[in-house]
């Protein structure tokens, strides 16, 4: 799902292009865009780390060692996969709205 | 006769009729982890406080699963992940744990290329990765940090520093750190 930024005015612009804003038709360039990933398979996001974003956010669970202690510590996150009657499917196939991760795009060319 | 249930539970699903229930098909969660073969116990610059051992763990079995084939590993094991973002925003879970000494890479952090003077070297590209400190974090929580700082980094054209600085001034139960080169903008 795509969504927009605002600018300091309160203005919803759109992503991507210039547009006109107001009755005065001034046009105002937008340089970001929100892309929100609803699907958050493990490939989505190393398909992302490959792009040039300008920002890439996950927000999910950790893979957690020693849960709940104060050794506890993470190494690694965790993506939703689909799971019939407690058999996580092949891990490979499209995966299931989950934990969103976030990105930010524009025209970066470094 | 009740049909068999449909073995996806893509959204929407594939076949809407036999969409398998909520007994039937649950979340499950997948890990993407570090190769714990490649934890790195202590940084170049502890000498003598570093307890290494406290990095030990084990990865998921289904992160090295063979079965079914392809193998998994090469999807959710890694040793060090490149981001080309310039900002790496994380809302989890004991990724920058309590259990830290200064100077020690916290394992989690150890997963993306990462430099920072506190542990190794000074960044000298646009690349920061932002993380929650201690070891938990409220998601939505987290998930309004973010939204904080892009606001302050889209619309005013703060620099990371500057926009950390004001997200952990509004939300002083949930602090966040910035590591590798703060001063990165849009």
């Amino acid at each position: 799902m795509d969504s927009s930024i605002r600018n300091s005015s309160l203005l919803q612009y759109s992503g991507g292009c210039t547009k006109p804003q107001g009755p005065s038709g001034k046009t105002v360039r937008v340089n970001e865009q929100y892309v929100l990933r609803l699907a958050a398979t493990v490939q989505a996001f190393h398909s992302a780390f490959n792009q040039k974003l300008d920002a890439i956010a996950f927000l999910g669970h950790g893979s957690a060692a020693y849960a709940g202690t104060p050794n506890e510590f993470s190494f690694g996150i965790n993506f939703y996969y689909p799971s019939i009657l407690g058999r996580i499917l092949e891990t490979r196939v499209a995966g299931i709205p989950g934990m969103p991760h976030l990105c930010i795009r524009s025209n970066r060319t470094t | 006769m009740p049909s068999t249930p449909n073995n996806t539970c893509d959204n929407p699903p594939v076949d809407c009729t036999n969409k398998p229930t909520p007994a039937q098909c649950l979340n499950a969660l997948l890990p993407l982890e570090k190769d714990v073969n490649t934890i790195q116990y202590c940084s170049e610059t502890i000498t003598g406080n570093c307890q290494g051992t406290q990095w030990k763990c084990t990865n998921d079995l289904v992160t090295n699963a063979t079965s079914p084939s392809p193998p998994n590993a090469p999807v959710l094991l890694v040793n060090k992940m490149f981001p080309d973002a310039h900002v790496f925003f994380i809302g989890a879970c004991a990724v920058n744990p309590t259990l830290a000494k200064k100077g020690e890479v916290p394992v989690f952090l150890q997963m993306w290329d990462i430099h920072d003077a506190q542990f190794d070297l000074p960044e000298t590209r646009d690349r920061v990765i932002i993380v929650p400190v201690g070891n938990s974090v409220n998601l939505g929580g987290a998930a309004g940090v973010w939204r904080f700082i892009l606001y302050e980094m889209t619309v005013y054209g703060y620099t990371v520093k500057e926009a950390l600085a004001d997200a952990n001034l509004a939300n002083p139960n949930q602090q966040f750190a910035a590591y590798r080169n703060t001063s990165v903008k849009f």
